[in-house]
């Protein structure tokens, strides 16, 4: 049975390749001695150098000229492949969060547009609107602009309040006296609610007046 | 130039990272430092069929394109591209295994040869021949060891790692090997003597 080597230092190895056995010094025989022969380390030895002198004396082959660009054409369609869009658009690298960033941040302006846009199309029906709170002495003056809305019977006057309430009413929101089904009210267009009016005086004061 | 060297004084490792990331300088200086190498190992390993050599070699550099992402920047990329070479070998090798069977066995051919005529000169020749031919007649990993070892030049702890195996049975692996290359040698000189 073929004798199997084990546990070999890589250091013969390296003395096979520089030194004949004859150019052993007496140490370093002794050190090969344990492990081969005389016979068995210039045997070896004398393949090591027939394998070295065959990859010598072997001609290098050239690389062909137009691999490369192939293969570069080929890296570019995988990495095309592998870009995410916005990479793509904006010409540099997002992470992950980066987009979601950007997703988040488009739905927050469509959120800021979007109630502007909902207000006009599902503008409220004047005489069914009230603004929950209470006014006192709320009209002023009354001017003079009449609304026509739906029927004859929704007749709408403007109301300007009073700067003094500005602050309770809000300000900027159109009011309205509305006289709809022989109720007069203060109402809002902009607000969905209940009657502002809840003082009993208020209420008398605007029949009064209107 | 000064864009070039950047990439010339990068380390492989580094630069299989960049190409993992889509760079394509990087992939393009990574070739050039070992399209040439890579090509004469399975040029060698091919028994000298250029054209396969050529085809092995874009193989190879489009697995590292598929690949780029799964390399352990831990680890060398010698070792790395060298693995996926050997497996490529290997593949091949089972493939031709029916083709390596009808191969003229290697000391017969000697023979053939010693019965003609012989001078010192062809002595070598003849050693060079039949040394190459008994590689290619070794099984898969001591093939391979004897390849890396002598034609490419790597540590034994590289060649461990490249097929996968412990230290001590690539030493052991390479002396069984050396003695059994030793032997045929030995062979062809008592017959050619």
């Amino acid at each position: 049975m073929e004798e199997q080597y084990s546990n070999i230092p890589t250091e013969i190895e390296a003395l096979m390749l520089q030194k004949l056995y004859s150019e052993l010094s007496d140490l370093e025989v002794n050190f090969v001695s344990e492990y081969f022969s005389e016979k068995e380390y210039t045997a070896m030895r004398s393949s090591i150098l027939t394998l070295q002198s065959i990859k010598s004396a072997e001609k290098e082959i050239e690389v062909p000229a137009g691999l490369k660009s192939k293969l570069m054409a080929q890296f570019d369609r995988k990495k095309a492949r592998k870009t995410p869009l916005i990479k793509k658009v904006t010409g540099f690298p997002v992470p992950a969060y980066g987009t979601f960033a950007i997703s988040a941040l488009v739905a927050l302006i469509v959120f800021f547009f979007k109630p502007a846009e909902t207000l006009q199309t599902t503008k409220l029906k004047i005489d069914t609107v009230y603004v929950e709170r209470t006014v006192k002495e709320i009209v002023e003056n009354t001017k003079v602009e009449r609304i026509s809305h739906r029927s004859e019977r929704n007749t709408l006057k403007k109301a300007t309040v009073s700067s003094d309430y500005d602050e309770q009413i809000g300000s900027g929101i159109d009011l309205y006296i509305s006289t709809a089904k022989n109720n007069i009210n203060l109402v809002s267009e902009e607000t969905e609610g209940r009657s502002i009016i809840k003082d009993s005086s208020l209420l008398s004061y605007l029949r009064t007046s209107y | 130039m000064l864009f070039n060297k950047k990439y010339s004084t990068r380390t492989d490792e580094e630069l299989m990272k960049l190409t993992a990331k889509g760079d394509r300088n990087a992939f393009g200086e990574l070739y050039q430092r070992y399209s040439k190498r890579m090509l004469n190992f399975f040029h060698f390993n091919l028994k000298r069929d250029r054209y396969k050599a050529e085809d092995f070699l874009q193989d190879l550099f489009l697995k590292i394109i598929e690949k780029s992402s799964s390399f352990d920047a831990q680890k060398k990329f010698s070792t790395w591209i060298y693995t996926i070479s050997v497996n490529m070998c290997k593949n091949e090798y089972r493939k031709n295994s029916i083709e390596k069977s009808i191969f003229s066995d290697v000391q017969e051919e000697v023979m053939y040869i010693a019965d003609g005529y012989l001078d010192l000169a062809k002595q070598d020749f003849i050693e060079k021949e039949l040394l190459e031919k008994s590689i290619n007649e070794l099984d898969e990993n001591r093939r391979q060891i004897i390849i890396l070892r002598y034609f490419e030049g790597l540590q034994l702890s590289e060649i461990a790692e490249v097929l996968g195996c412990p230290l001590g049975t690539v030493k052991s692996s390479l002396f069984n090997t050396l003695k059994l290359l030793s032997k045929k040698l030995e062979f062809s000189h008592t017959k050619t003597n």
